[in-house]
């Protein structure tokens, strides 16, 4: 059984290393000692929060538009007028910064949330009903894992054509197998627990049991996996962008914008500084929080050892 | 073992015909299609439907997927590029050769410092070694691969003159893309092997070989390392798999003429037959791998049995 947990850790390199069962009793050991605040939950938290301020206040933070070009301005460096310079267009980049911070959210909340909403609802169902349908299910994920998932997500935007909306809905869909297997493994072992057993002989329908009994109690490692989801999606989708099968410009994604930085790295440095670096702040954030998620949701892991 | 083997290869198999016809099928009706690309828009109908007979688009999808998969397996013919003519076999043989370079230089990379890392923070576990390699592996986990290869390509190629922006041909040239692609596999290596072993040197069996005398030497070869090894093993097989698959975005970065740019180029082109090839040499690779790890957890780990998959 640990052995299995090890392989469903490490199998899968787009982040299913971090399923909260596995890898949380190795990591800790000795950290889990120290107690009081958790630096991972606060950091990563705080992070995160600083995405969603900066999505959220983006008009307010910046005097200029994202897509406003003054040629007046053209490559201007860090200044007092524009914090992080100006581009070729002399569009002001902290503003587009900020409002690529609106990007990265929609991309995150929305690839998970594609990916985890058929993931989980597969696997509670499989893992409750068992029987053929489940090996049936199981084996297909399995084959989807079995595939490199960039590959995947780039046929289809070869065939959906690049987008942003593309890029989501194609990483949305490479992620789902890693959500059903997570939800499935928790319902299998959920099914003959005493409150499902409870629930079922007050005679509460599966529909019910599954969604008000099941899924409440496997929240834990579900949300974290949806929390370090978030994190790789954002990197992927960046990815996608950067070689130009995502987010097309003028759009500011973060992607987007340091490929267009590319082309002055000698001379315009800040054009690829200030977005690679939102960029990792916010991927470090999503991975910190889930982290700490992890450690504070799932006490169990960390006590025995 | 043999059963096992057998077991593994027929599903591979099944997976790579699967993956075949969805690629085919995906990329069959697409916008504009090839033939439109080639004969460009002016063209009248009368040549867009000689050039779709000429290639056999005319034909239902499952006929021209059975004769291209009799091609494939009969011949090991994947059809020609639309773009160049060539074969697409060609392209790949040609294009996975420096691929492989990147992979396995970047591979070693990650797998020296990885190991080091992992080790020395397990050792003083809790100390500051320890915390640093700890920050490192969550900023490395964090960084953007292609941010990294742009800070790389900013520091040592145009401000320093030590190294080439892009291309191929030399070894200076594949420094700076083996760095992009090992950084992200360091931090992983690293935490991986740091764990493991933390998890396996407190384990009840490593205590009793303390216990009962044996050589620090003794207990950590014998012991600790045989069973951490394992994990990391699997991450290696499946990191490679993902190098000599995934590695578009660095490979594109630095115009390395490996299959990842191919595959990009492809997109852009909607140069499919070159796509269809490639995703399918990739997925092979990823099989390939998946069963050489699996039987080397076999062979390193007798627990390991016909049951486990």
């Amino acid at each position: 059984m640990a052995l299995n947990a090890e392989q469903r850790a490490s199998r899968s390199l787009r982040g299913a290393r971090r399923l909260p069962a596995a890898a949380a009793g190795a990591d800790a050991p000795r950290a889990r000692r120290r107690a009081g605040p958790r630096p991972n939950l606060l950091l990563g938290g705080g992070l995160v929060g600083l995405l969603i301020l900066a999505a959220l206040l983006a008009p307010l933070l910046t005097s200029y538009a994202p897509e406003q070009i003054q040629p007046a301005v053209r490559l201007q460096p860090p200044s007092l007028a524009h914090p992080f310079g100006t581009d070729a267009f002399g569009r002001d980049l902290c503003s587009r910064v900020l409002y690529g911070a609106r990007i990265a959210l929609q991309i995150a909340i929305l690839s998970v949330l594609l990916a985890a909403v058929p993931g989980i609802w597969l696997g509670l169902l499989a893992g409750y009903h068992r029987g053929w349908g489940e090996q049936i299910l199981s084996r297909v994920m399995d084959a989807w894992l079995a595939f490199p998932g960039m590959l995947l997500a780039i046929v289809m935007v070869a065939r959906l054509g690049p987008s942003l909306q593309t890029t989501v809905i194609a990483l949305g869909v490479v992620g789902i197998p890693s959500f059903y297997r997570l939800a499935r493994g928790g319902a299998i072992s959920a099914r003959h627990a005493l409150y499902v057993e409870a629930a079922r002989a007050l005679g509460l329908g599966h529909t019910r049991i599954l969604l008000r009994h099941m899924l409440p109690n496997l929240a834990s490692p579900l949300i974290v996996l949806l929390t370090l989801r978030m994190g790789t999606m954002l990197l992927a989708a960046g990815g996608l962008s950067f070689i130009g099968l995502g987010a097309q410009p003028p759009l500011p994604e973060w992607g987007a914008l340091l490929a267009s930085g590319r082309d002055y790295l000698d001379s315009a440095w800040w054009l690829a500084f200030f977005p690679g670096l939102a960029f990792t702040l916010s991927v470090m954030g999503f991975n910190l929080l889930g982290d700490g998620l992890r450690d504070a949701l799932a006490p169990d892991t960390g006590t025995g050892t | 073992m043999l059963g096992y083997l057998f077991k593994r290869l027929v599903s591979a198999a099944l997976l790579l015909v699967a993956v075949s016809f969805l690629v085919f099928a995906l990329l069959d009706v697409v916008p504009g299609d090839v033939a439109h690309t080639l004969v460009g828009d002016l063209a009248s109908a009368e040549q867009l439907a000689a050039v779709r007979h000429e290639l056999g688009l005319d034909q239902p999808l499952l006929l021209r997927y059975l004769r291209f998969a009799e091609g494939a397996v009969l011949r090991g013919d994947l059809g020609a590029s639309v773009v160049s003519g060539r074969p697409v076999v060609e392209l790949l043989r040609e294009r996975f050769g420096a691929t492989l370079q990147l992979a396995l230089v970047s591979l070693a990379l990650a797998l020296v410092v990885g190991l080091l890392a992992g080790l020395t923070a397990a050792a003083r576990a809790g100390g500051y070694v320890d915390l640093a390699v700890m920050a490192g592996t969550t900023l490395g986990e964090s960084l953007p691969s292609f941010w990294v290869a742009l800070l790389l390509i900013q520091f040592f190629a145009l401000k320093l003159s030590w190294l080439p922006v892009f291309g191929a041909g030399s070894l200076r040239h594949l420094v700076l893309p083996a760095l992009a692609l090992a950084l992200p596999a360091i931090a992983l290596i690293a935490r991986l092997v740091r764990s493991c072993l933390l998890d396996v040197m407190t384990a009840d069996f490593v205590r009793t070989a303390h216990a009962k005398g044996l050589s620090q030497l003794l207990v950590w070869r014998d012991h600790i390392v045989r069973n951490a090894i394992l994990p990391v093993i699997t991450l290696l097989g499946l990191y490679l798999g993902h190098l000599l698959g995934g590695a578009f975005i660095i490979e594109t970065v630095f115009a390395w003429p490996g299959l990842g740019r191919l595959v990009v180029q492809a997109i852009f082109d909607r140069d499919f037959p070159v796509v269809v090839g490639a995703v399918l040499l990739i997925a092979l690779i990823y099989q390939v791998l998946n069963i050489v790890v699996d039987l080397a957890h076999a062979w390193l780990d007798p627990r390991v049995g016909h049951e486990a998959i």
